[in-house]
């Protein structure tokens, strides 16, 4: 409920920065329907409905049902629990870190230390099962993607760009 | 049009043409089945070896890679949360859900019989209602295509029975993200704060995998790891039970998907879109939709095979093509000297129905083939998750930057991925947020050229029959729902009164 | 078990071989005769960006060239499509790669034009073209058994219902809408023009009876031309199309507009200038071999020359930069 109430705010901000954002759309060509005014429809509706939904947090009747609910369900399956919450922090980290490197120092390099991180994130116990699965998967990827599909998989830069392209 | 078509299976029962077919289809099954690799793209680049080969045996290859490619798309969609191709986009919302209850080699099965199904039914309208069919196409102008967008976008009412607000705070969202980029009627652009990238819009995969593959997979790592997935994907044919169970709803789904598909300019996405919330509509329980039901896999998959055939019409018999792939056969054609059109049933009468035997082939022989395949493909569910995990994470990773070969995309992914988490973890459906991104455009789109075709004449939408039609369905599934709790509430409210009495 | 793993494994090996059979090019002899001294390029494979869809008339155009192209610089050459907003990310990323001319932009006339409407940051500061190699013809088409009779008839009865007759075209404040806002000016009439996002749904929406009039090359309704039940009222060009002799043209009734769609290509403005010299050159060739000649008949392309050099071609466009931007103020 308490998330359900964090997002609801995220969702009023959200629409009134897009509302504001629609009126400010020029109309160049002056149509009857500008180019603003279908998102700052969907905005005001959007805005409307996330009010609703904040109102409804703070109203305790379905609180209660839903939580016991959850519980129930939590209850019977003991070994769904999320017992790594800090594993999602690793996890994101990870992803982003590979995204943002991947322009800078190509794809085969930033997939196999990739791949190998996220199979130690993933729990695998055997360090070089993982190692080797990274370079497997990237092998992979690459004879499939770049070199039989002709996909521009990045390069890299300098360095890593001449490297690359031993590959593809 | 028999001696036409025992011609064409006389053509095709050429052992050469049959070797290409069948190519065509295990090339189609492989390149679906993988993320990153659509049916688009492997036409794309088979093309070049088409044209070495004679018309008969190019046009085999190209379209029974298109045919079946629209099927395997299911497989990673049911089974990883990821689909393989855009058209397996609805698949997506019930087809993981059976995997997870354990039921993912029925949800496989029910698959194969509605794609096999879809595409044969789609076929067949494709033969012998062709000239007709194209003609009925023609009376949809702009508002008709609103209006039936409008429609599919209503059915979130229904989709979210529990939860009205949530549900339509989400369609919102989605047709909000759907705006991002150049305004295509007027090249504005909206919300791109001058970044290059966004101009070009925030595409529909991106947002999918994100919502769906990504946040699970985060929310997965979180587990106590399991050794080995005890469950073992049997992919099982649907029973006979079973069969006449869905039997409904696939043959209503596949006709839709053939109009759909008729209509140039919107293809098997939008039709497995479509037909996945009006099988929501006409269910009596429409709230288990979501949930992991058989019929919400056989309403996409059955449509985007029928669809995938239902845009073959115009391209055969206008030359105007009706979707992508489409659009690059009918390059092909022309590159092999073909002109495509109302004239080519009768100038090419036996290379068009030999391709029609051939897709009729294809789309039986699904039904054949995929057993054994997705026995294999299952297997990867036995390989223990720390090892499958990051091979789903990378599939996703190439399976959005191959859309437009764009790691912003990527990015936009991740973003997404956060956000059905934190979504999903407050209950919010994910699959409106997806509506509204696939029909946003359309919907947007056709309503702003229905104002300018007509001189912002806003009666157009209800003096035209078709869209009226349409737009009443519309009206009543929005207001059917509220009506229904309505009812319920007074129902019960008298029942607590009687109660209340009789104590 | 067995069995199944090696017949998936014979599936893999079929697909893996099926496809390098298409991609592998004859790598023999590199036969680049190009005039630099010691420039050995190309050494490695060259990408071609397009901004268009898979299937549109840019990417089929883009991989016509590109196959002779590859041909004759002997390297391996892959078109990849980023598709959106008229070609702007395409060119984007053209811009942010190195300027060694490994990675060419194929290019339209909606470059300029994007360019005068202000929507495009990389203008000719940026790139350098290597060469135009089409000029297709822009036409207006109507249903043959329409309002229409002839183009006097269309201008006459514009003139006397300003703004009601709707015109199709693709895209917004692109080249089409461009195009007719030439003849408007022209002609002193006043269209609705209607912007579409494909021609495909354009040619169904005249024969539909939905718009009046479209603004189309003869290419993509060549089959509703051949046919009969879509006839050409107007050839914005200046010289009588083979085929369709009957067309009036432009220059012949007094209206001076003859642009077309150019499609050419363009790499970054530093690349050395022998590289563009030899893709000037390969250009060339390529626009002449036979397969080339035959895609551009088949698509109703080979209606007028369309071959402009590098430096001519950089003339033109400043040009029509020019000419754009003051339509695009008039309106």
């Amino acid at each position: 409920m308490l998330l359900e109430r964090y997002i609801s705010i995220v969702m009023i901000a959200f629409s009134l920065f897009f509302l504001v954002m629609s009126f400010q759309i020029e109309n160049r060509a002056g149509d009857l329907i500008a180019p603003g005014s279908w998102p700052a429809g969907l905005m005001i509706i959007m805005l409307v409905l996330s009010i609703v939904l904040f109102i409804k947090t703070f109203s305790k009747k379905g609180n209660q049902v839903k939580t016991a609910n959850e519980e129930a369900e939590d209850l019977a399956n003991e070994e769904e629990k999320l017992v790594y919450p800090k594993k999602f922090f690793y996890l994101l980290g990870a992803l982003i870190g590979y995204t943002l490197l991947l322009e800078y120092i190509g794809f085969i390099i930033d997939t196999v230390v990739f791949i190998f991180v996220l199979s130690l994130i993933f729990g695998i116990k055997n360090w070089t099962r993982g190692l080797l699965t990274g370079l497997f998967a990237t092998a992979g990827a690459v004879v499939l993607f770049p070199i039989l599909l002709n996909t521009p998989f990045p390069r890299g830069v300098g360095i890593f760009s001449t490297f690359s392209l031993l590959f593809y | 049009m028999i001696d036409g078509l025992l011609g064409g299976l006389g053509n095709l029962l050429d052992p050469f043409n049959l070797l290409i077919l069948i190519a065509g289809i295990l090339l189609g099954f492989i390149g679906g089945g993988i993320p990153g690799i659509s049916g688009t793209m492997l036409v794309i680049i088979l093309l070049p070896v088409s044209y070495a080969m004679d018309p008969t045996a190019a046009f085999l290859l190209l379209t029974s890679i298109y045919a079946t490619s629209v099927f395997s798309g299911s497989i990673s969609a049911i089974l990883f949360r990821t689909p393989g191709t855009p058209e397996a986009v609805a698949t997506v919302f019930d087809g993981y859900p059976m995997a997870q209850k354990g039921e993912g080699g029925k949800a496989l099965g029910v698959s194969i019989f509605s794609s096999a199904t879809g595409g044969v039914i789609g076929t067949i309208v494709l033969i012998f209602l062709t000239p007709l069919l194209a003609t009925f196409a023609l009376s949809f102008a702009a508002p008709e295509y609103f209006a039936l967008a409008l429609m599919g976008l209503t059915v979130v009412a229904s989709l979210s029975a529990g939860n009205l607000v949530k549900g339509f705070i989400g369609v919102a969202f989605g047709l909000f993200i759907a705006t991002i980029g150049l305004d295509s009627m007027t090249g504005t652009p909206r919300f791109t704060f001058g970044s290059g990238q966004l101009m070009s819009g925030i595409d529909f995969i991106p947002v999918l995998i994100g919502l769906f593959a990504i946040s699970e997979v985060l929310r997965q790592v979180q587990k106590r790891p399991r050794q080995t997935s005890k469950q073992k994907v049997r992919t099982e044919l649907p029973s006979w039970g079973l069969m006449k169970r869905i039997s409904n709803v696939i043959g209503r789904s596949s006709l839709l998907g053939i109009f759909i598909g008729i209509l140039p300019g919107i293809g098997a996405t939008t039709a497995a879109m479509l037909s996945y919330s009006e099988a929501a509509r006409w269910s009596k329980k429409p709230e288990e939709f979501g949930t992991g039901i058989p019929e919400g896999v056989a309403a996409p998959e059955s449509a985007n095979n029928a669809a995938a055939m239902g845009a073959m019409v115009p391209l055969l018999s206008l030359g105007i093509p009706g979707s992508a792939t489409t659009a690059i056969l009918l390059g092909a054609f022309i590159l092999h000297g073909i002109q495509p059109g109302p004239l080519m049933f009768q100038t090419q009468g036996s290379l068009v129905y030999t391709i029609l035997i051939g897709l009729l082939f294809a789309n039986l022989l699904i039904l054949l083939i995929a057993k054994p395949f997705i026995s294999v493909f299952s297997k990867i569910l036995r390989v223990p998750y720390s090892v499958i995990g990051p091979l789903i994470v990378l599939f996703c990773i190439i399976g959005t930057f191959a859309v437009r070969n764009s790691i912003f995309d990527v990015g936009v992914m991740l973003l997404f991925g956060v956000i059905g988490y934190f979504l999903e973890n407050a209950k919010f459906p994910l699959a409106p947020i997806v509506l509204g991104v696939v029909l946003g455009p359309i919907a947007e789109d056709q309503f702003r050229r229905a104002m300018q075709m007509f001189n912002n004449d806003f009666t157009i939408f209800f003096t035209r029959p078709i869209s009226l039609v349409l737009l009443i369905l519309a009206l009543i599934s929005v207001v059917y729902p509220l009506f229904k709790k309505w009812i319920n509430h007074r129902k019960a409210k008298l029942r607590g009164d009687k109660n209340t009495i009789a104590s | 078990m067995r069995i199944k793993r090696l017949s998936f494994l014979i599936f893999l090996l079929a697909f893996a071989m099926l496809l390098t059979a298409c991609n592998s090019n004859e790598t023999g002899s590199s036969s680049e005769g190009e005039g630099g001294k010691d420039s050995n390029y190309p050494e490695r494979q060259i990408e071609v960006v397009v901004g268009f869809g898979a299937g549109g008339g840019s990417d089929n155009f883009a991989r016509a060239v590109t196959k002779e192209l590859q041909d004759i610089l002997g390297v391996n050459i892959n078109v990849v499509n980023m598709p959106g907003a008229a070609g702007i990310p395409s060119a984007d990323y053209v811009a942010r790669k190195p300027a060694d001319g490994y990675t060419i932009w194929s290019m339209t006339s909606n470059h300029p034009v994007n360019i005068a409407s202000g929507a495009e940051p990389n203008d000719m500061s940026v790139f350098k073209s290597i060469g135009r190699v089409q000029n297709d013809t822009m036409t207006l088409q109507v249903k043959s058994d329409g309002k229409f009779k002839d183009i006097d008839d269309l201008i006459a009865q514009a003139k006397e219902k300003p703004g009601e007759i709707s015109v199709g075209g693709t895209g917004a404040k692109g080249f089409d809408e461009l195009v007719l806002a030439q003849f408007e000016a022209a002609t002193g009439t006043d269209f609705n023009y209607v912007s579409f996002d494909g021609s495909g749904e354009m040619t169904a929406a005249l024969l539909g009876g939905h718009i009046d009039v479209i603004a189309e090359e003869p290419g993509p309704s060549v089959a509703q031309l051949q046919e009969g039940s879509i006839k050409m009222l107007i050839a914005f060009t200046d010289t009588k199309m083979e085929g369709f002799e009957d067309v009036p043209i432009s220059t012949d009734l007094g209206i001076d507009v003859t642009d077309g769609q150019g499609r050419g290509f363009m790499v970054h403005k530093d690349t050395p200038p022998e590289i563009v010299e030899a893709l000037e050159k390969a250009l060339e060739e390529a626009k002449d071999r036979p397969d080339y000649k035959e895609y551009e008949k088949a698509s109703y392309l080979h209606l007028r020359d369309g071959w402009l050099g590098s430096e001519e071609y950089d003339a033109e466009l400043e040009k029509l930069i020019e000419t754009y931007k003051k339509i695009l103020e008039a309106n």
